[in-house]
């Protein structure tokens, strides 16, 4: 029984080539990447750049060398927005954004005096690509979207998105969709994508990757050595380099690489998934948060219980079920303030593909009688 | 000898990749102090021409630097 349900926060289970891909490197491989000309340097350079090709390929980028290595989606996007010049300027934002975008964006507010102004939105949060229009204007130099919303699942239509945002560049923070939810960076013109690796692709944490497109119109965020150039106390002007300075994390990203190569099957089908939302959709006392239209759910929905706290809620589902989920706002205050879940937070139940039927039959019966008991 | 320099890493990986694909004989070395301090791994190989050949092919950029001698 797989009584996990938190993949949203890290994914867990591992593909088991994942602690292997660490374990030979911390413990058999060791080395530098691109500091060195050893043999030992090249195998690790070789995997690491390996682990960048999987990544352009997966995101059809095209150069895998405008796939840079970050620690997270979190620095992805921070990179993205700090290192582009918003000073005075509009940005298009979601209504289920992060915090890793809404703190990052409070931050330049208050220091760049940028001003962010709201997609026209579904009350599910998914944005209305055909009333775009209605709400641009000249300021608006960036666009932000959360791609799966951590909180209801919503998947927003990116490519769609950008389409209508014509010259208008688009950030999607893929941190909960990446892998899963695919979209082109080539087809589409997504001008940037943040994503991390230990979700939706059974990385180990510390593991992040961003695509820049244009990589000369970002100034990087962090500076320091890279392995080239290192007769000049300027920072490359070439990627990936110019955006990486430091050691990679080595160990996470053979972690990676092995997961993007060893992605698992589902143990269940997407009939048994949205049998398990329209099940407990139902059961009397619950309020479930999820997309008004399957097609467009991700693994990931909130629900709360009428006359309990979503805390009471949580720690009842472990206590007397060990069902693991996360409780609270998910560092998204303003998506469950648009979906009228603030302060107080919903449970949230994050799927992953090594859940099976069984799983979903067992969470159901035990929110069915927690629900049935709540006086 | 001739000695291939790049600019990062990233070419050095995949011009080896591009190499032992073509059967080229080469051997990945420490770039020597006095040519560059461009990245810590070059490329020296006898066989100028096919590996030029070989990375202009797969559009990898790079330096040489000819008749290099230890």
């Amino acid at each position: 029984m797989n009584l996990y349900f938190d993949n949203s926060a890290t994914s867990f289970p591992k593909p088991p080539q994942v602690a292997e891909a660490v374990e030979f490197y911390l413990n058999r491989l060791g080395g530098p990447y691109g500091r060195s000309a050893y043999s030992r340097s090249v195998s690790v350079s070789a995997e690491v750049e390996k682990c960048r090709d999987l990544l352009a390929e997966m995101l059809n980028a095209g150069d895998s060398s405008k796939i840079i290595f970050t620690p997270n989606a979190t620095q992805a996007i921070n990179i993205v927005l700090k290192g582009k010049n918003l000073s005075g300027t509009k940005i298009l934002i979601s209504h289920l954004e992060h915090n890793a975008v809404m703190r990052t964006l409070k931050h330049l507010q208050n220091t760049a005096g940028i001003i962010p102004v709201y997609f026209p939105s579904e009350k599910d949060g998914r944005i209305i690509p055909e009333k775009i229009h209605e709400v641009l204007s000249p300021e608006i130099c960036l666009a932000v979207v959360n791609h799966q919303s951590n909180v209801n699942g919503v998947i927003q239509p990116a490519e769609e998105i950008k389409k209508q945002l014509g010259s208008i560049p688009l950030l999607t923070d893929m941190a909960q969709s990446a892998g899963k939810n695919k979209i082109s960076a080539d087809k589409s013109g997504i001008e940037y994508i943040a994503l991390t690796g230990h979700k939706s692709l059974f990385g180990p944490t510390g593991t992040g990757a961003l695509f820049i497109k244009n990589p000369e119109l970002i100034t990087p965020l962090i500076h320091g050595g890279t392995g080239s150039r290192s007769d000049s106390t300027d920072m490359p002007e070439f990627c990936p380099d110019m955006f990486e300075a430091g050691t990679l994390n080595i160990a996470g990203i053979f972690g990676l690489s092995a997961s993007l190569q060893n992605l698992p099957h589902s143990l269940h089908t997407s009939g048994d998934y949205l049998h398990l939302l329209e099940n407990i959709s139902e059961i009397e006392n619950i309020r479930i948060y999820s997309a008004e239209n399957f097609q467009y759910q991700g693994d990931v929905f909130s629900i709360t219980c009428c006359g309990m706290d979503s805390s009471e809620l949580g720690g009842r589902l472990f206590s007397e079920f060990g069902i693991e989920t996360r409780i609270g706002l998910h560092c998204a205050p303003a998506a469950h303030e648009y979906l009228g879940t603030y302060p107080e937070g919903t449970v949230r139940i994050s799927i992953s593909p090594y859940h099976s039927q069984n799983d979903f039959n067992f969470l159901y019966d035990a929110l069915k009688k927690i629900a049935g008991q709540k006086n | 000898m001739t000695v291939f320099t790049f600019k990062n890493t990233r070419d050095v990986i995949n011009a080896e990749k591009c190499l032992i694909a073509s059967g080229i004989s080469f051997t990945i070395i420490p770039v020597p102090r006095s040519i560059s301090s461009e990245c810590g791994m070059g490329i020296e190989s006898g066989f100028e021409s096919q590996i030029e050949n070989c990375l202009s092919e797969n559009k990898i950029s790079f330096n040489k630097h000819y008749d290099y001698k230890k």
